[in-house]
């Protein structure tokens, strides 16, 4: 489903701070390897995941069902969370889902607006 | 504005097909919020048209329609399954981010709270339509669903739910 050149999220150190570039379309093959590489990320004395959603343009349902099980691995591992640069089409489901009002949101789209076509990687 | 696409039921056949309405909703001048908000909603549906309606069986076709009646935008999606027999209740954000609830299981809530009209009715002579109308703004929270029967008119009783109050 997810286009291989974009399948993998890039995923950053900086200190305590655990920042993962989502790829541009996500869906539920999401939770292949955002989850596994939160865990080893927070035993490796992360305090901080920030989910980048610079490059995302099109999320479908299932995609949410992988941000609650990532909200839910980060409550209990008393780590802080937070969404950057969401915009667009995400953005509409996140904030009808109620999920904005959970989680930070961080660095706003300086343009909420996408013009990328669901089907373009 | 008017679309008419029979697909095969494949992820890769549904994206192309919400891009196609996609770019006919841009014509049509849609604020481009609304239009995300309407290929989210469509997405949804031809989603779950394939992994319930069909099986989950790639390669089953799936029928998507639109046309625009003045402002509104009337979308349907066909499958060859039995449809919606009761509405289930509306998610609980809360209760998913807890654990108590799955956390999967958005798809229906997307469609209720993107379109501002949302109908399942069977189809002749097997499957299931919905009906989705898409208004210019989108409604400030998720509509009931309505389930009509072969005749068009809403199911006894009971059957059709409006749980939003």
């Amino acid at each position: 489903m997810t286009p291989r050149s974009d399948k993998k999220q890039r995923a950053g150190h900086c200190g305590d701070v655990w920042r993962a570039t989502l790829p541009p379309i996500i869906g539920a093959e999401l939770d292949d390897s955002l989850l596994s590489d939160a865990r080893a990320a927070i035993a490796g004395g992360c305090r901080e995941i920030i989910l980048d959603f610079s490059r995302t343009e099109y999320a479908d349902s299932p995609s949410i069902g992988v941000l609650i099980l990532l909200y839910q691995l980060v409550q209990e591992s008393d780590v802080a969370f937070a969404f950057a640069r969401l915009h667009g089409q995400p953005l509409v489901l996140v904030e009808r889902i109620g999920l904005d009002q959970r989680i930070r949101m961080i660095e706003p789209a300086s343009d909420s607006s996408s013009n990328a076509s669901p089907t373009e990687p | 504005m008017t679309m008419d696409i029979e697909l095969i039921g494949t992820a890769v056949s549904l994206r192309q097909a919400v891009g196609t309405l996609e770019a006919l909703c841009q014509d049509s001048g849609y604020t481009r919020k609304r239009i995300d908000e309407i290929i989210s909603a469509v997405a949804e549906a031809l989603s779950n048209a394939l992994r319930h309606g069909n099986a989950g069986e790639e390669g089953r076709p799936i029928r998507l329609r639109a046309r625009t009646e003045g402002p509104a935008l009337y979308v349907e999606v066909e499958d060859a399954g039995e449809g919606l027999r009761t509405v289930p209740p509306l998610p609980d954000l809360s209760r998913k981010l807890a654990g108590q609830d799955r956390p999967t299981g958005w798809g229906l809530y997307l469609m209720r709270s993107l379109a501002s009209d949302v109908s399942f009715a069977p189809r002749t002579p097997g499957g299931t339509k919905v009906r989705m109308r898409f208004d210019p703004v989108a409604p400030a929270g998720p509509v009931g669903i309505r389930l009509l029967g072969g005749d068009g008119h809403p199911l006894p009783s009971g059957d059709s739910v409006d749980d939003t109050t």
